[in-house]
């Protein structure tokens, strides 16, 4: 009885400090109450009305563009990869607590919830084993172990990362690169902007600070006119 | 015999030497090998486009497309292609200056309220921030086109206290039209500036001399409105309210006049614009006022300051310092980012140039101009963003 008291007494005080602390406070609460109620609700209202069935039926569409159908696979092991050099990753380098853990998890469901079929229930918990091998393997094994180790070969995991994908969707009369396309192309492209433009942005770095006149200059020049003009110009010049 | 002999000795010479071993030798002959490099790609691309057309005569023929939005210039489909040019420039400055400033404003608002004591609204905020800003704008802007859209037809438009009229071809807002006296009237309004600044400095100098408090901004100000009551009421009423109006023509189609035309697609553009670098302006704003001394706020607070006076007095003016370079940045990628509107149809300028060379076909001069253009937005607004820092930065903390 006391202990509900308690927990009464201490949730009225978090309420008057943190939300009704003076007159104007309490007005601004109850304004984005009404606030973020109304777009809730409205929120709500569009995810229980809305015809998702145009999802439903374009799903491989999304995740996979025109890939030929029977190439799935490589999607997958794609998806595997990476997925496995994350968790490793984090085991190594992390410190996920389980909230963390937890809200990767429910993510991860809504997303297979919406993007997976009957058929590839087998898959996504094949995905889901792995995960949970990688993570509590680099964490419980590697990082007690072989940590140094195990940092340099994953750095050099990251680096050759782009071209094991390219390998793995090229490999045995695989789809030509016209063909690649949906998520998986946004994470290809993804991953080689990342990786090239951080050697790119360090040379030039190094450039601009250098003591030759020359590259000082060409570097400069280099990093302004291309900094001058919107992404959309140069996609339209290439 | 004089060979090997020659060849000997200038070996060791190498070896000794003096020349090669140099530094200032080593540092030439490396950059000489860079310049080559340059000179050779720039050399192999120089030849490349020089069998395109480079001339920009054909920018001066007929133009032949129409574009939905023109402001300031009269555009038709019969001018010359530099006046569309200009067209779609003039709309770019239209939607960055607007979006520069609701940017600012929301930016700052939502940074205040991020680190306010309520605990709902500064989450409030926090969503606001991580939802609009790890989505693309592309997406967005996409997403507000179709809100926009979705609004109802001319035919049951939404009339908001008569004189405002929102349908899904954009909202009406009421305006004001000049007329004969509205001249005299901006005179009068320029005299009533140009006499306030004066007493202001006036009066600041004589504060200076003799520490005497004269309230200088709030005497300026009166002395401003005054000035400018006397010439509303002494001419009369110098604007004609230009009040929107839709009505069905003799064939009984829908149709509006009047008024201010904000079209969907500009609607859209301003407002992807505005929420999307507005997350951003947040972030350095808060992150401005956390990096200073926890020691000012409670200073002030000490001082018995309210929240307000708090916010204006002591916390802005010194988060502004660290708050203006960055924000420079994001006015940058605001007004490059606006080459998104491309795929909303909205006519800025590089809608309006991509129109014209696939019209005409020289890709590369066009794009020269589009990019000196955007160089001279860029460094105009870093212009004037630098001269406000250096006004901020004047007085050392």
């Amino acid at each position: 009885m006391r202990l509900i008291e308690g927990i009464i007494r201490d949730g009225f005080f978090w309420l008057r400090e943190n939300l009704f602390k003076s007159f104007f406070n309490s007005f601004m609460t109850l304004l984005s109450v009404v606030l973020v109620g109304y777009l809730f609700y409205g929120f709500l209202g569009f995810l229980v009305n809305a015809d998702w069935t145009v999802v439903e039926v374009n799903r491989r569409l999304l995740l996979l563009g025109r890939l030929p159908i029977g190439n799935e696979i490589r999607g997958w092991s794609i998806l595997w990869l990476s997925l496995s050099l994350i968790c490793i990753s984090m085991g190594i380098w992390g410190s996920l607590n389980v909230k963390d853990i937890l809200i990767v998890f429910v993510i991860s469901l809504i997303t297979f919830f919406i993007f997976g079929t009957l058929d590839s229930i087998y898959l996504i918990l094949i995905t889901y084993f792995l995960a949970f091998i990688a993570y509590s393997f680099s964490t419980y094994f590697l990082r007690k172990k072989y940590l140094e180790i195990s940092k340099k070969f994953l750095i050099f995991g990251w680096i050759f990362i782009i071209p094991i994908f390219i390998f793995i969707l090229l490999i045995g009369n695989g789809p030509s690169p016209t063909l690649w396309g949906g998520f998986l192309l946004n994470i290809i492209l993804a991953s080689v902007a990342i990786i090239a433009g951080f050697p790119l942005g360090l040379f030039l770095g190094l450039g601009r600070a250098s003591s030759f006149p020359v590259i000082k200059l060409a570097s400069t020049l280099y990093i302004e006119v291309i900094r001058g003009a919107p992404l959309v110009a140069w996609l339209l010049l290439a | 015999m004089f060979n090997s002999f020659f060849l000997k000795n200038f070996i060791s010479w190498l070896d000794k030497s003096s020349f090669l071993r140099r530094r200032k030798t080593r540092r030439l002959s490396f950059q000489f090998l860079f310049l080559v490099f340059i000179a050779l790609i720039f050399w192999y691309l120089v030849s490349k486009a020089m069998q395109l057309d480079l001339g920009f005569s054909h920018l001066n023929s007929r133009a032949g497309f129409g574009l939905s939005h023109s402001f300031l210039i009269d555009y038709t489909s019969n001018d010359s292609r530099w006046q569309a040019y200009f067209t779609g420039v003039v709309n770019t400055i239209r939607i960055c200056s607007l979006g520069i400033l609701l940017t600012t404003i929301l930016g700052t608002v939502m940074g205040v309220v991020r680190l306010s004591s309520n605990f709902l609204i500064s989450k409030f905020s926090a969503l606001y921030i991580e939802i609009l800003r790890n989505t693309p704008l592309l997406v967005q802007i996409v997403f507000w086109q179709i809100i926009f859209l979705k609004l109802p037809q001319i035919s049951d438009a939404i009339i908001v206290g008569g004189f405002t009229a929102i349908s899904n071809r954009g909202i009406l807002i009421p305006w004001i039209d000049a007329n004969p006296k509205s001249e005299i009237f901006l005179g009068i309004v320029l005299i009533a500036v140009l006499v306030s600044i004066i007493s202001k400095i006036f009066l600041n100098r004589k504060e200076d001399v003799t520490g005497q408090k004269l309230h200088s901004n709030s005497v300026s100000l009166v002395i401003f409105f005054v000035i400018s009551l006397v010439g509303l009421l002494g001419t009369g009423i110098p604007f004609n309210w230009d009040i929107p109006s839709i009505y069905q023509n003799e064939f009984g189609t829908y149709m509006q006049s009047g008024g201010f035309e904000l079209s969907p697609e500009f609607l859209a553009l301003l407002f992807a614009l505005v929420l999307y670098t507005g997350t951003f302006v947040t972030e350095i704003v808060r992150g401005s006022i956390q990096s200073l001394p926890k020691g000012q706020s409670e200073a002030a607070q000490a001082l018995g300051f309210s929240s307000y006076q708090r916010i204006i007095l002591v916390i802005l003016p010194q988060a502004l310092r660290s708050i203006i370079p960055p924000l420079t940045n994001q006015y940058l990628n605001l007004t490059k980012n606006s080459s998104l509107a491309v795929v909303i149809a909205y006519p800025d300028l590089f809608m309006v140039s991509r129109t014209i060379i696939n019209n005409s076909g020289h890709a590369l001069p066009m794009f020269f101009v589009i990019l000196f253009t955007y160089l001279t937005l860029s460094l105009i607004i870093s212009l004037i963003m630098n001269i406000l820092n250096r006004q901020v930065t004047k007085v050392r903390v």
